[in-house]
C-alpha cells in the first residue's frame, strides 16, 4: 500500500483527484455564490439567502445546489439550425483550458519529497499560455455553431479580443521572465522569496515588475472576458453573445468554466506577481526579518502557513477581480482593441526594454 | 432665465484608466466593507417576514364600513360605480329589510380587484364614507381568478390583521334587534341573494 | 450545415432585429438594423408594442376618469402628467389653483423629475454595464417614491391632482421627511457622480455618441434635456414666464455644448441638483391656504358639507353623475415633463366627456431621430444612445 503511495504516477493521480474535487470545483461553485453575495454587499443589497434545507440557509449556500439542480434538470435543447457536434463540444474547450491551469501551479511549498504541484515542467509559463488559448475555440465554436446572429457577433468579438490580448499577456510576462530568468514556475516562485536590502523587502513580481503586473492583470481580465472586458457577451448589446443559445448543463459548463478560470487566474496572478505561497520573511526554517534572529518553526507549520497565505492571496485576487467588475462600465469593442494595441503593447515593450537594461546594468 | 453650461472637461485624471479604476474600487469597497462588517447601508427588506411600513394614505384593498350598530353604511347610491374608471364595481340595490332608518342597501356589492386600478376615486365619490381603502392590504395574490371578485361580505369581513375595524369577521345583523352597539355574537346568515 | 448567419448575399449586410425582447429595449420597441461588420448602415424603429389606446379611451371617459390614465403615460414621473392634464382642464374651465396647491405640485413635480432622471441615468449606466450605479440610483429612487407614497397614497400610479388643486394636502411630518430624504438622495447622486462622470471608460462610451446637430434637433422637435444638451436653453418652466409657481424660484437651466450622450447625461445630472434646490426653496415658503379651490363647478365639496348639508350633497352628486362640464372650447397646455415638452390638447363640447384628449409625448420625436443618431456608429453605440433618450414606452405609444 505504502509503496503505491510513493509511486510518482499514483501520487500524481491522487493529486489530480484531490485538486479537481476538493479545490477546483468547490471553489468555483463557492465563487458563484460569493460573486452574488459580494456584489449584493457592494450594491447595498442582501444577496441570495432564501434556499434552505429545513430552517438552515447558511448565508445562502444552498443556492449553489439549487442552481445546479435547476440547470441539470433543464431540457437538453438544440435550437434549429445548430451544428450539433460543434454545439456540443464547444463548452468543453473553455472548461478544459480552465482546469488544466491548476496542474501547473503549486499551492504550497513541498513537504519533504512531496510537492503540492502536479507537474513542474521547465516550460511552465509557455504551457499556461498555450492552455489559455484553448478557451478561444470554445467561444468561437459556440458562437458560430448556434446559427444565431448575436452569437456570431459575440464569437467574432471574442476571438478578436482574446487573440489580441494573448499577445499582451505574453509581452507582460517577458519582463518577469527576464527578472527571474526561468520559464519554470517553481523557479519563479523561489525567486520571489529572495529579498532586497538585507532581507527587508521581498522580491515579489509586483515589486520587480509593477508595469508588467498592470498589463498582465488587464490582459487576464480581457482573456477571461470579464467585465469591463465583457463585450463578447455584453448583455445589453448582443444579449449574451456567443453562448446565447445555451441552456441547461451546457450553459452550466460555460458558467462553471468562467468561475474556474477566475480561480485559476487569481492563482496565476498570485503565483507570478504576489509572491506565490510565500509570506514575507517566512523562510523555509522560520521567520527572519532583516538581520533579526531567526524564529524557528517546524516544517509542517511553515507549509501550512504558506498554504493559508496562498489561499488568502487567491481570495484577495478574486475579490479584486469581482470588485472591478462591479465598479466599472463595459468597454466598447473598439476601445478594447485601442487599449490593447495603443497602450498596453507599447507599455509592455517599454517595460521589457527597461527591465533588460536594468538587469544588464545592475 | 439663468443658463449654466455643463462642464464636459474630465480633468487631467479623467484622461487615464487607472484613476477611474481606483476610484471605482474605493467607492465599491467602502460599501462592501461597511455592509460586510456593520451591515450599515443595506436597504433590502426581507419581504414576507419583514414588512415596510406603508403610508397612511396608501390605497390598499377596499373595505365597506359599518355604522356603530353593525349595519352597512352603504346606501347603494351608485356614485362609486359611476365614477370608477375601470368599471369594476357592481352594485345591486334592494330595500333595506332590517333597518327602517335607511331605504336602500346594496344586496350585491362586488369589486373586481383585478380590474381595479386603485385610483381611489370611489372613496372620494362616496357620500356616506361607506367605502374606504385603508385596509393596508397591499398585495393581493391568489392562484384563482375568481378569488379577486370581492363580494360584499368579503369586503365587510376585513382581514384579521386589519387594525381599522372592530367588526372583524362579524356578519351583518339580520334584524334591528340584533343591531346592538356591539353586534358581536350575531348568528350568521347568508345575505347574498 | 450552417446557414450564412443572416448575411444578405447581395448587400453583404447582416440584418438583425434588436428588440422587442432584448435586454436594452425593455420589450417595447424594436430596431431593425442592418450591420456591415459591427457598423450600423440602416436602421428603422418599430414602435407600438405598448399601445393602449389612450386617446380612444379618453373619448369615452369623463374628465376625472382620464386622470388615472395619465399616470400610465410616463410612469416614471406620473405626477407631472397628472399636473399637465389637470392644468389643461383648469385652463378650459378658466380657474386658478390656490397657491398652496401650486407649491405642493411644484415640490412633487420636482421629486418626480428627479426620480425620472434617475431612472434614465441608471438605466443608461446599466446598459453600458455599470450595474452598481443602477442599483444605487434605484435605492435613491426608493426614497423619492416613499415621499410620493406618503403624499399621494401610491408609489407609481398617483392619480393625485384634481381640477383646481390636489387630492389632499401635505401629510403630517412631510417636510421633515422631505428634507431628510433629499439629503440621502444628494449623497447617492454625488457618489454616482464620482463613480461615473470622470470615469474614462464611461466617458468614452458616451462622448461623441448619438450626436445630433442643433438644427436637426430642432427640426425633429426635440424638447427637454435632449434639446438642452445640444445647447438650446429652452425650458418650459421658465419660458414665457413659466407655469404653476415656478417663477417664484431661482434655478439654473443646464445646457450642453455638443449634444452627444455625454451631454445628455451631464444635463440630467445637473437638472437633478437644480430640482433639489427648487424643492428646498419651495419647502421653505409654503403659503397657507387650501389645497383645492372651493369652486363648486370643478371640485367636490368638503366631506363635512356632503354629510351635513343638502347643497353640499347635491353638488357632490351633480359633479359625479354628470362629470365636470367645462365650457366649449379647446386648449393646449404644455408642461416641462422630465423628458421634454409634455402637451395636452383637450377639446370640449360642453358635455361631461371630452371630445378629444391628445397627448404630445416628448420621446416620440427622440425615437424618430434614433436612426439619424445611430447610423454610421457601431452597434455598441446604439445602446447608450438609446439609454440617453430616455424612451418611456407608456408615453411613446400611449
Ligand atoms: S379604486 Fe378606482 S378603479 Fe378601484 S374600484 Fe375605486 S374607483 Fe374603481
Ligand atoms: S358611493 Fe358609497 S354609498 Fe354610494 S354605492 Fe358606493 S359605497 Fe355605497
Amino acid at each position: 500500500m505504502l509503496e503505491l503511495l510513493i509511486n510518482p504516477y499514483i501520487q500524481t493521480i491522487l493529486k489530480v483527484i484531490f485538486l479537481i474535487f476538493l479545490v477546483v470545483l468547490p471553489s468555483a461553485a463557492l465563487l458563484t455564490l460569493m460573486e452574488r453575495k459580494w456584489s449584493a454587499l457592494i450594491q447595498d443589497r442582501r444577496g441570495p439567502g432564501r434556499a434552505n434545507i429545513g430552517k438552515f440557509t447558511f448565508l445562502g449556500i444552498f443556492h449553489i445546489l439549487a442552481d445546479g439542480m435547476k440547470l441539470a434538470l433543464k431540457e437538453d435543447f438544440y435550437p434549429a439550425g445548430t451544428n450539433r457536434f460543434l454545439f456540443t463540444i464547444a463548452p468543453y474547450f473553455g472548461f478544459f483550458s480552465a482546469v488544466t491551469l491548476f496542474a501547473l501551479l503549486p499551492i504550497t511549498s513541498p513537504l519533504g519529497n512531496f510537492t503540492f504541484q502536479i507537474v513542474d515542467v521547465n516550460i511552465g509559463i509557455l504551457m499556461i499560455l498555450a492552455y489559455m488559448s484553448f478557451s478561444i475555440y470554445g467561444a468561437v465554436l459556440a458562437g458560430w455553431s448556434t446559427d444565431n446572429k448575436y452569437g456570431m457577433l459575440g464569437a467574432v468579438r471574442a476571438s478578436a479580443q482574446m487573440i489580441s490580448y494573448e499577445v499582451f499577456l505574453g509581452v507582460s510576462l517577458l519582463g518577469l521572465l527576464v527578472v527571474y530568468n526561468s520559464l519554470r514556475i517553481s523557479d519563479i516562485v523561489a525567486g520571489q522569496n529572495e529579498y532586497w536590502f538585507n532581507g527587508l523587502i521581498p522580491k515579489w513580481g509586483i515589486l520587480t515588475q509593477p508595469i508588467g503586473f498592470l498589463i498582465f492583470f488587464t490582459a487576464i481580465l480581457a482573456e477571461m472576458k470579464r467585465a469591463p472586458f465583457d463585450a463578447p457577451e455584453g448583455e445589453s448589446e448582443i444579449v449574451a453573445g456567443f453562448f446565447i443559445e445555451y441552456s441547461g448543463m451546457r450553459f452550466a459548463l460555460f458558467f462553471l468554466a468562467e468561475y474556474i478560470s477566475l480561480v485559476g487566474m487569481a492563482m496565476l496572478i498570485s503565483t507570478l506577481f504576489l509572491g506565490s505561497y510565500h509570506f514575507p520573511w517566512l523562510l523555509d526554517a522560520g521567520f527572519k526579518l532583516g538581520s533579526l534572529p531567526l524564529v524557528e518553526l517546524p516544517q509542517w507549520l511553515v507549509v501550512f502557513l504558506r498554504f493559508i497565505t496562498f489561499g488568502g492571496k487567491v481570495l484577495f485576487c478574486c475579490w479584486l477581480i469581482i470588485s472591478i467588475r462591479w465598479s466599472l462600465p463595459r468597454f466598447k469593442f473598439d476601445q478594447i482593441m485601442k487599449l490593447g494595441w495603443n497602450r498596453l503593447m507599447p507599455l509592455g515593450i517599454l517595460n521589457l526594454i527597461i527591465t533588460i537594461l536594468v538587469t544588464l546594468l545592475f | 432665465m439663468k443658463v449654466k453650461v455643463v462642464t464636459r472637461d474630465v480633468g487631467f485624471l479623467g484622461k487615464f484608466y487607472l484613476p477611474a479604476v481606483l476610484m471605482g474600487l474605493w467607492l465599491v469597497s467602502r460599501h462592501f466593507f461597511a455592509n460586510l462588517l456593520f451591515n450599515k447601508m443595506t436597504v433590502t427588506i426581507n419581504y414576507p417576514e419583514v414588512k415596510r411600513p406603508i403610508a397612511k394614505r396608501w390605497r390598499g384593498r377596499h373595505r365597506l364600513t359599518r355604522h356603530e350598530n353593525g349595519f352597512i353604511k352603504c346606501v347603494a347610491c351608485f356614485l362609486c360605480e359611476e365614477i370608477c374608471p375601470a368599471n369594476c364595481i357592481h352594485i345591486k340595490s334592494a330595500e333595506m329589510p332590517f333597518d327602517k332608518s335607511v331605504e336602500k342597501y346594496p344586496s350585491v356589492f362586488d369589486i373586481d380587484e383585478l380590474r381595479c386600478i386603485f385610483c381611489g376615486l370611489c372613496v372620494e365619490a362616496c357620500p356616506k364614507d361607506a367605502i374606504r381603502m385603508d385596509t393596508e392590504i397591499v398585495s393581493l395574490a391568489f392562484t384563482d381568478r375568481k378569488k379577486f371578485d370581492y363580494t360584499r361580505n368579503l369586503l365587510l369581513d376585513e382581514a384579521p390583521d386589519n387594525k381599522h375595524t372592530k367588526y372583524t369577521n362579524v356578519p351583518l345583523p339580520t334584524s334591528i334587534e340584533e343591531a346592538l352597539p356591539n353586534s358581536k355574537g350575531v348568528v350568521a346568515d347568508d345575505l347574498t341573494n | 450545415m450552417n446557414s450564412s448567419v443572416g448575411i444578405d448575399k447581395d448587400t453583404d449586410l447582416m440584418e438583425i432585429e434588436i428588440g422587442p425582447s432584448h435586454p436594452a429595449m425593455h420589450g417595447i420597441v424594436r430596431f431593425s438594423v442592418s450591420l456591415s461588420g459591427e457598423t450600423i448602415v440602416k436602421m428603422k424603429a418599430e414602435i407600438g408594442y405598448l399601445h393602449r389606446a389612450f386617446e380612444k379611451e379618453a373619448e369615452n371617459s369623463r374628465y376625472i376618469q382620464i386622470l388615472p390614465y395619465t399616470d400610465r403615460l410616463n410612469y416614471c414621473s406620473a405626477i407631472i402628467n397628472n399636473c399637465g392634464y389637470s392644468m389643461a382642464v383648469e385652463k378650459l374651465f378658466g380657474i386658478h389653483t390656490p397657491k398652496r396647491a401650486e407649491y405642493a405640485r411644484v415640490i412633487m413635480m420636482e421629486v418626480s423629475r428627479i426620480s425620472d432622471h434617475m431612472t434614465c441615468v441608471a438605466a443608461a449606466a446599466m446598459e453600458v454595464g455599470a450595474f452598481t450605479i443602477f442599483l444605487w440610483f434605484i435605492k435613491a429612487r426608493e426614497y423619492l417614491w416613499e415621499l410620493i407614497e406618503d403624499f399621494t397614497g401610491a408609489r407609481l400610479t398617483t392619480s393625485w391632482t384634481r381640477f383646481g388643486g390636489n387630492a389632499n394636502d401635505f401629510p403630517d411630518g412631510f417636510l421633515d421627511k422631505l428634507a431628510n430624504h433629499l439629503i440621502k438622495v444628494q449623497e447617492v447622486i454625488d457618489e454616482c457622480d464620482k463613480m461615473a462622470t470622470t470615469n474614462k471608460i464611461f466617458v468614452d462610451r458616451l462622448k461623441g455618441v448619438g450626436i445630433l446637430s442643433k438644427e436637426k434637433a430642432i427640426s425633429y422637435g426635440f424638447t427637454g434635456p435632449m434639446l438642452r444638451a445640444v445647447g438650446v436653453a429652452h425650458d418650459l418652466r421658465v419660458a414665457d414666464g413659466g407655469y404653476s409657481a415656478y417663477s417664484d424660484f431661482d434655478f439654473e437651466i443646464p445646457v450642453g455644448e455638443v449634444g452627444d450622450s455625454y451631454d445628455r447625461y451631464l444635463v440630467r445630472m445637473e437638472e437633478m441638483r437644480q430640482s433639489i434646490s427648487i424643492i428646498k426653496q419651495a419647502s421653505q415658503k409654503i403659503p397657507k391656504g387650501s389645497h383645492i379651490t372651493r369652486n363648486r363647478r370643478t371640485s367636490l365639496p368638503p366631506k363635512s358639507e356632503v354629510y351635513g348639508s343638502i347643497e353640499g350633497m347635491i353638488d357632490h352628486f351633480k359633479l359625479i353623475m354628470e362629470g365636470h362640464t367645462p365650457p366649449k372650447g379647446e386648449v393646449y397646455v404644455n408642461v416641462e415633463g422630465a423628458n421634454g415638452e409634455l402637451g395636452f390638447y383637450v377639446v370640449s363640447d360642453g358635455s361631461g366627456t371630452p371630445v378629444k384628449v391628445r397627448v404630445r409625448p416628448p420621446c416620440f420625436n427622440f425615437v424618430a431621430a434614433m436612426a439619424d443618431m445611430c447610423v454610421g456608429h457601431p452597434i455598441a453605440d446604439l445602446v447608450p444612445t438609446f439609454g440617453s433618450i430616455n424612451m418611456i414606452g407608456g408615453e411613446l405609444d400611449r
